[in-house]
């Protein structure tokens, strides 16, 4: 793959440099122009995180978009057309698999933009064949005009870019670039890039005290459900939502770990107000889910089934927004002002005394040791006394024990030395990926006997009805094929080797 | 990476106007493209102003002995990328049957590229024979121009019968299309309305003939690249959207209301509902692990 080169210019360059270029091959003018040049990713930066931008210059009414590589200055893809909201706009083809390859559901958000004036060339060989393509540019951003020259070398054609480059280096001198352009831009909005992840990352110390450790992991989990609020509200994408409430369920899982570390009461009433920040998110991320099957799943059903369960497509979207209108006024409200202020207050009090707080002095690494040495026995009793016959109620807590253990064990993974973690976290996935279904299918099953009653109360919708009850005969079966598959992942999970791994986590980090 | 061949036993169809023109769309649409041209006539690699050379010639580069990366040279349009032809082609029937398994080899020989570009399309030589025996083996889909005529229309029919007697080309969907239309001609008008009434396997957009495609030669360029708004690049362009949507988008499960207790490969693991993929033991989720046992 071909690198680009790039190069810092001064004001009044440009001009003399054509003429000496133009001495290596036919330099051609292709045009001059200014442009609007935005950047766009992820709220997450999924394309950054992979060493990847998507920059769109506009001009006028026409656009043309860039997605490259920030090390190489190589292209991912070119295309003439704007940046769509969201890779599933894209027509079918390659490029909308790569893009929702990298970024699934996320919308891709503006993240800076400058203007620029450009000049492009092509640098011609004997047969008028483009060898290299230059630009030379001056983008506007707010620290000043920055001068640069990009040389993009063509495939195939190593010799007049070897010369162009002799000719900028060793007799110009030309200085290199330096950074991208991306990183300039984008740091001027007070934003750097990646500056926002998903996954829950706390440095913790073994000897820190409980209850230090536990204000540092509450504090960035509330630091996460802030930068997910306004989206979660203007309903950008799926994902803000799912993240905040992601950073609702740790913070409960996390109060129940640090009993006897926070003040008794504060933390009581923090997990009931969480408790009720859960509940009345959950209709909208409930329906977010039912309209990924939708939009990806169904359609591959047989066509007749897909068309007669479009009315419940079109049923969705209106509970969605009927649910979405009193998410929003929930999020607005005094409760939730007073949840965010209830989080703050435990953040801001220093530990409480013994009597109240017996543990808030111990170190975590003792403490985080304990809690999932607990939740791993729990788990291998549990999920051992699950038969073939055990009532699903039972696979449902097995689930929820699950997810505590790896809550728990993700809070405090950087206790351990990585090599450790990873490996405990990939032995317990599988079983909860299965018992994870297992409940998806439940709530589906559930959800479709409700829009039936919906359907049952209209005419017409006979075909409607009986589609959905194919349907909840398909989950049924598929429920029945994950119950029976449960024992062999549960059985994976018990095994001596991903018992040894979790076992590791449960003695006191540095004492193993 | 998907492996496309613009094929006709009969020549003179429009095969290399379309490679190029396809290919040229189809990096506009944000794939990244390589056009191999197996013509030893190298129409395709006059038209992208490339010098018809392999070093070392074709034998070499079927025998793996010349560096194939090493060969593709960048056209003047981003993200589309060409194998040049070389004369030596013409013997590469020879070539090919002088080697062990000589149908697998233009897919083999593919391979290591499956990661750099999103679609390949050949630019194949007319007739039947061991070389076109190897493109259909490594493509996924034959694109075939037809001009709306009865001798043409026949080559189809003997395409289609070629395909369907050898099991291994079974997966090989063939895509038909009509090029160089002349609405003008009584003859290509009946064509038209004859196939729109019959044929549902014939792709919808078809090519008029048109004078900006004999300026491809002048032009040595595909035509949206001069003539963007003419109603040639127009069809280019519908054409590939159109072939894009038969080659992308999901095809519909057999019928059956209930689902099969096994899960077949591409329908979804029972565990995360990811489609399952074939794997060592059978099939495999590729998120959760998830196997059935082969």
């Amino acid at each position: 793959m071909s690198t680009r080169l790039e190069y810092q210019l001064e004001a009044g360059q440009p001009d003399q440099l054509a003429a000496r270029l133009g001495e290596i091959g036919h330099l051609r003018a292709c045009g001059r122009q200014r442009v609007e040049r935005t950047w766009f990713d992820t709220f997450d930066w999924r394309l950054y995180r992979r060493g990847q931008v998507l920059e769109q210059d506009t001009s006028g009414p026409s656009s043309a978009v860039r997605w490259r590589r920030l090390v190489d200055g190589g292209l991912e893809a070119a295309f003439a057309n704007t940046v769509p909201r969201f890779a599933r706009e894209l027509r079918p083809g390659p490029l909308r698999e790569r893009l929702l390859a990298l970024i699934d559901a996320r919308a891709l958000l503006p993240a800076a933009s400058v203007r620029c004036e450009q000049t492009t060339y092509a640098l011609e060989n004997s047969e008028q064949k483009t060898v290299a393509r230059i630009r030379t540019e001056v983008a506007h951003t707010p620290g000043g005009p920055v001068h640069r020259l990009a040389v993009e070398p063509v495939p195939g054609y190593p010799e007049p870019v070897a010369r162009v480059r002799d000719l900028l280096e060793q007799e110009l001198s030309l200085p290199p670039a330096g950074e991208d352009l991306f990183y300039l831009a984008v740091g001027a909005t007070g934003r750097q890039p990646g500056d926002y992840q998903s996954r829950l990352q706390v440095e913790l110390d073994p000897q820190m005290a409980a209850g230090a450790a536990a204000r540092r992991v509450l504090g960035l989990l509330l630091e996460k459900v802030l930068a997910n609020l306004d989206g979660a509200r203007q309903d950008i994408d799926i994902e803000f939502l799912h993240d905040l409430r992601t950073a609702v369920r740790r913070s409960r899982s996390a109060l129940r770990q640090f009993r006897g570390v926070l003040h008794p009461h504060l933390a009581e009433h923090l997990g009931e107000a969480l408790r009720w920040v859960g509940t009345v998110t959950t209709p909208v991320r409930d329906l977010d889910v039912h309209q990924v099957e939708f939009e990806q799943v169904w359609p591959s059903y047989e066509p007749e089934l897909f068309a007669a369960m479009r009315p419940v497509g079109a049923l969705l979207v209106t509970e969605r927004e009927r649910e979405r209108q009193k998410l929003v006024r929930h999020l607005g409200s005094r409760r939730f002002a007073e949840v965010l202020d209830l989080w703050r207050r435990l953040l801001n009090q220093a530990d409480p005394p013994a009597s109240l707080a017996p543990r808030a002095g111990e170190p975590i690494g003792r403490l985080a040791a304990r809690r999932i040495r607990k939740l791993h026995r729990r788990m291998r009793r549990d999920g051992r006394a699950i038969g073939p016959e055990t009532p699903d109620e039972a696979v449902h807590d097995l689930r929820k024990l699950g997810k505590k253990l790896r809550y728990t064990i993700e809070m405090f993974q950087s206790l351990y030395p990585r090599q450790m973690v990873k490996p405990a976290l990939a032995g317990l996935k599988q079983l909860q990926d299965c018992l994870g279904r297992f409940n998806d299918l439940t709530v589906q099953q559930a959800d479709f006997r409700t829009w039936a009653g919906h359907f049952s109360q209209q005419p017409g919708t006979a075909g409607t009805l009986l589609a959905m009850g194919q349907m909840i005969e398909r989950l049924r079966h598929e429920q029945r094929a994950v119950r029976a598959a449960f024992q062999r992942h549960f059985g994976d999970f018990d095994r001596p080797v991903v018992r040894r791994r979790l076992a590791a986590l449960g003695r006191p980090p540095g004492n193993s | 990476m998907k492996t496309l061949a613009v094929y006709n036993i009969k020549g003179g169809v429009g095969k290399t106007t379309a490679t190029v023109n396809l290919a040229y769309e189809a990096s506009r649409s944000g794939a990244r493209v390589l056009v191999w041209d197996l013509d030893p006539q190298s129409a395709a690699t006059f038209y992208f102003r490339v010098a018809a050379h392999i070093e070392g010639g074709g034998k070499r580069l079927v025998r793996g002995k010349t560096d194939l990366a090493g060969q593709i040279r960048g056209t003047d349009f981003p993200n589309l990328e060409l194998l040049p032809a070389d004369f030596s082609y013409r013997h590469m029937d020879r070539v090919l049957g002088q080697g062990d398994a000589p149908r697998d080899r233009l897919r083999e020989l593919l391979r290591p590229l499956a990661k750099r570009y999103d679609c390949v399309l050949f630019d194949c030589p007319p007739s039947i024979s061991l070389v076109s025996e190897s493109v259909f083996a490594a493509a996924d889909a034959l694109l075939v121009p037809l001009i709306p005529t009865t001798l043409s229309l026949r080559t189809l029919n003997q395409l289609s019968a070629f395909r369907d007697e050898r099991p291994h080309l079974r997966d090989l969907r063939v895509l038909p299309f009509l090029s160089m239309v002349d609405r003008r001609k009584r003859l290509h008008r009946d064509v038209l309305e004859r196939l729109a009434a019959r044929r549902s396997d014939f792709l919808h957009t078809h090519i008029p003939y048109a004078s900006e495609a004999e300026k491809m030669g002048l032009h040595r360029a595909p035509i949206g690249s001069y003539a963007r708004r003419s109603p040639a690049a127009a069809a280019f362009e519908q054409l590939w959207d159109e072939i894009q949507q038969q080659l992308y988008e999901p095809a519909p499960l057999p019928n059956g209301s209930v689902p099969e207790v096994t899960t077949p490969a591409g329908r979804p693991c029972v565990i995360c509902a990811c489609p399952l993929a074939a794997g060592p033991r059978g099939l495999q989720c590729p998120n959760c692990g998830y196997a059935e046992e082969g």
